[in-house]
């Protein structure tokens, strides 16, 4: 059995994850461990989950705490390893009442910045742009956020960054252990490990174009465009779930501040795209 | 279903007498409506359609709050300049008409039929 | 040579004069004067018919210029009119078989819009053009009702496996059926739209303030006033108020009521985060039926921008053409979105929309598939494709 941390949460697994490391303890909050799992029937509920990955096995989330894995015996482990750490952790911490927003996310002074997109949008190699230029990076691939007591709170996740051979092979020289894993390079970090939630100030959406610019969102945009990257199924997801899911997006982009952030996928535009963004925050803001 | 659209005619000549306290309300079989002051039924069960003049109008719908039929003649007396001989027996011959037809039942039936 | 003037409108100006609820001296002058001018009378009724508007057209030419229309145009009306009766009288006649063979199986049945709502609002089945019957069951009976319907000769629009019809039921708010002959339709609702229209009157409250009213004489369930004049408000939000007919049944059943409770309306919609629907239609009531409204509550319309913005959209664009299907139901939705204040209830409009069991008429039930009255929201579905991608671009590694 290994043992992990990430997200506030303490995880024994038998297999490996893309996680910090922690010591044995008291009882784990989440265990993962392979097993049968029975094919999905019908609907997606609140509190199970199965997911079905045709040559790589089949997967069973439930309560927030369980994670069963019934790998195809041709199954690459590497890929097993990038969906436990990602995708099925994301349904795990819907169960357990997280908005688990596809984002990555910085430090800057006490708060959180997220970048939120679409797979192999870029959300990674912007968080390694920030990291470059000296701020933390407080998670990779998911971003869990809820509303307490009014104020939008990020659960940190992992020091880590997956980046694309290209993005990769400009932040090699700053980096100590690259490791390739699956389809991109996974980077530890040296950053110090946060543990404690932290208030979000803005989520930025990262979109496609030029000149690197700010915009406004209309907040049904945002809704649209922020709820569809949350690790939901949403064929699969009954009238309930969704229901809850939306209730929850509106909760919390109502209390935090959505922009659009437009950049060329240009590397050597990183530097710029800090500005651009420092910028911003450091201006009043106003929705 | 047929639509036979025809005007029923209000005749002179009086049919057996009616008794003045008696109640006749329109048939469940019946529905009808306002049309600009006429009266348009529509007899359910035949299909079939019946018009009538405003003043046809009138008494049909007195017939639906129940009155009675010298009720319904007081009503006329005060509404329209007809000597009560005349009003009557067109009141008569006009619910005679209709009974005949299955448009009113006897107040004092309440079975549905 | 004069030119002839093709914009029509003085007949747009004769029709919006016909449908106002209440007349003072300047507007039965206006109505006579607009009537006496050389109009375009085919395009008169052919508005007309389109806005539902005849029988209250010719009730309107009756009452302040007989005599009026030129006797060829005259007689077309009286017999659309009658027509129109007749056939309303037929749909009535059926209705009321229906409910009673619904109250024999102790279904219990209501029966709104149709020929209950013109009779409640004008006093006559044939004041109004309608083609539907619909009739609200409760949840848990709506199966028997449909099957009851069925073993009468009605046909189910189609058929469905439990498990699918168990879907149906949580999603979709009415079963549509109708008789081999096509005369008539029935729609037999257990609520009021669509999980995607986020319907803000829930029919379970209409149910629990439900009162007895005639329906040619015979007792049936009427809804509370103030339900009612909430379901009109919002049933023309949802359609954009393309008809004007709807603004007149609205305004004249408000007219004719004159102790609403205008306190508990304007609560039950505010909790509903749909109190600017609400706004739009009485402003619409205002300007097209010249309603008189209590002044604060004109107060509070009038200082919704957004609803104000809406009213006027819709008043200029009553007598456009009518748009292509796709484009239509666009500007339904974005129109219906704006007259909800919350972004939760805006979000689930847009959002159910996509996410929403696909209607069965559509082809087949694959899971992706756009039913095709939802194709204009297409941007929408891009979640969903990306995210498939994304399955299978891990897949392909």
């Amino acid at each position: 059995m290994l043992n992990y941390f990430a997200f506030g949460l303490s995880i024994e697994s038998e297999f490996e994850l893309a996680a910090n490391p922690h010591a044995t303890g008291h009882s784990p909050d989440v265990t993962i461990h392979a097993g049968r799992v029975a094919n999905s029937q019908g609907k997606t509920s609140s509190q199970e989950e199965t997911v079905n990955i045709r040559h790589v096995g089949k997967f069973h989330i439930s309560q927030g705490r369980e994670i069963v894995v019934e790998a195809d015996l041709a199954a690459n482990m590497e890929l097993i390893r990038v969906l436990l750490s990602g995708r099925m952790l994301g349904y795990l911490l819907r169960q357990r009442g997280w908005l688990p927003l596809h984002a990555s996310a910085i430090r800057m002074g006490g708060s959180a910045v997220l970048f939120l997109a679409a797979a192999g949008a870029g959300k990674s190699t912007t968080a390694a742009a920030f990291y470059r230029h000296g701020y933390s990076v407080l998670s990779d691939d998911i971003s869990p956020v809820r509303v307490e007591n009014g104020r939008v709170l990020l659960s940190p996740g992992v020091a880590r960054l997956r980046l694309c051979p290209d993005a990769a092979e400009v932040f090699r020289s700053i980096e100590p252990t690259p490791k390739f894993v699956f389809d991109k390079h996974n980077f530890r970090l040296r950053d110090p490990h946060h543990l404690h939630p932290l208030p979000v100030t803005r989520i930025y959406v990262l979109e496609d174009g030029s000149p690197t610019r700010v915009e406004a969102f209309t907040p049904l945009d945002a809704v649209r465009v922020v709820g569809k990257e949350c690790f939901i199924m949403l064929h699969r997801a009954g009238h309930e779930v969704l229901s809850a899911h939306l209730r929850d997006c509106v909760a919390v982009l109502e209390r935090t501040h959505v922009r659009r952030l437009i950049r060329p996928r240009d590397l050597d535009r990183l530097g710029h795209l800090v500005r651009v963004v420092e910028r911003d925050l450091a201006a009043p803001s106003s929705i | 279903m047929a639509v036979a659209f025809y005007r029923v005619e209000i005749p002179m000549n009086t049919a057996e007498k009616l008794d003045r306290t008696a109640v006749w309300t329109p048939s469940k079989n019946v529905v009808a409506c306002d049309v600009e002051g006429e009266m348009v039924l529509l007899d359910l069960q035949s299909g079939t359609y019946f018009g009538l003049n405003p003043v046809g109008a009138e008494i049909w719908s007195q017939l639906s709050q129940k009155k009675s039929v010298s009720e319904i003649q007081q009503h006329l007396l005060g509404k329209y300049r007809v000597t009560p001989e005349r009003c009557e027996a067109e009141l008569q011959n006009l619910i005679g008409q209709l009974s005949e037809r299955g448009l009113l039942r006897s107040g004092n039936d309440d079975s549905t039929a | 040579m004069p030119v002839k003037d093709t914009s029509k409108i003085c007949e747009q100006e004769l029709l919006l004069c016909s449908a106002a609820a209440s007349f003072d001296e300047a507007a039965c002058a206006q109505f006579r004067r607009l009537a006496q001018r050389d109009l375009d009378w085919k395009y008169v009724l052919e508005t007309a018919e389109l806005h539902g508007l005849l029988p209250l057209f010719r009730s309107r030419i009756e009452q302040f210029f007989p005599g009026a229309l030129p006797t060829e145009i005259s007689g077309q009306l009286n017999r659309a009119c009658l027509a129109n009766a007749a056939r309303n009288l037929a749909l009535t006649g059926e209705l009321l078989r229906i409910l009673a063979l619904l109250e024999a199986e102790e279904i219990e049945a209501v029966p709104f819009k149709g020929p209950a709502l013109a009779e409640q609002v004008f006093g006559s089945v044939a004041m109004r053009q309608f083609c539907d019957l619909d009739i609200l069951v409760k949840p848990e009976s709506v199966v028997r009702a449909r099957d009851l319907l069925a073993s009468r000769g009605y046909v189910p629009e189609f058929t469905l496996s439990p498990a699918r019809e168990a879907a149906y039921l949580r999603s979709e708010h009415a079963f549509q059926l109708r008789k081999p002959d096509g005369h008539v339709v029935v729609e037999l609702h257990w609520a009021f739209g669509s999980k995607d229209q986020a319907f803000p009157l829930r029919a379970a409250d209409v149910w629990r303030r439900l009162r007895r009213g005639k329906l040619q004489g015979a007792s049936v369930g009427v809804f509370a006033p103030e339900d009612l004049v909430f379901y009109l408000c919002m049933h023309g939000a949802k359609h954009r108020w393309e008809r004007l007919e709807w603004v007149c049944s609205l305004a004249e059943f408000i007219r004719r009521t004159p102790d609403l409770d205008w306190h508990a309306l304007l609560e039950m919609a505010s909790d509903a985060g749909a109190l600017r629907g609400v706004y739009v239609a009485l402003l619409l009531a205002n300007d097209v039926c010249a309603l008189p409204l209590p002044a604060s509550l004109a107060k509070l319309a009038v200082a919704d921008s957004t609803a104000r913005e809406l009213a006027a959209k819709v008043r200029t664009c009553l007598f456009e053409p009518e748009p292509v299907h796709r484009t239509r139901e666009f500007q339904r939705h974005t129109f219906y979105l704006r007259t909800r204040e919350r972004l939760l209830d805006r979000a689930r409009i847009v959002w159910f929309s996509c996410a929403r069991i696909p209607h069965p008429l559509a082809q087949d039930w694959e899971l992706f598939r756009v039913p095709p009255r939802m194709m204009f929201l297409y941007y929408v579905l891009r979640p969903l494709r990306i995210f498939r991608d994304y399955g299978r671009r891990i897949l392909q590694g």
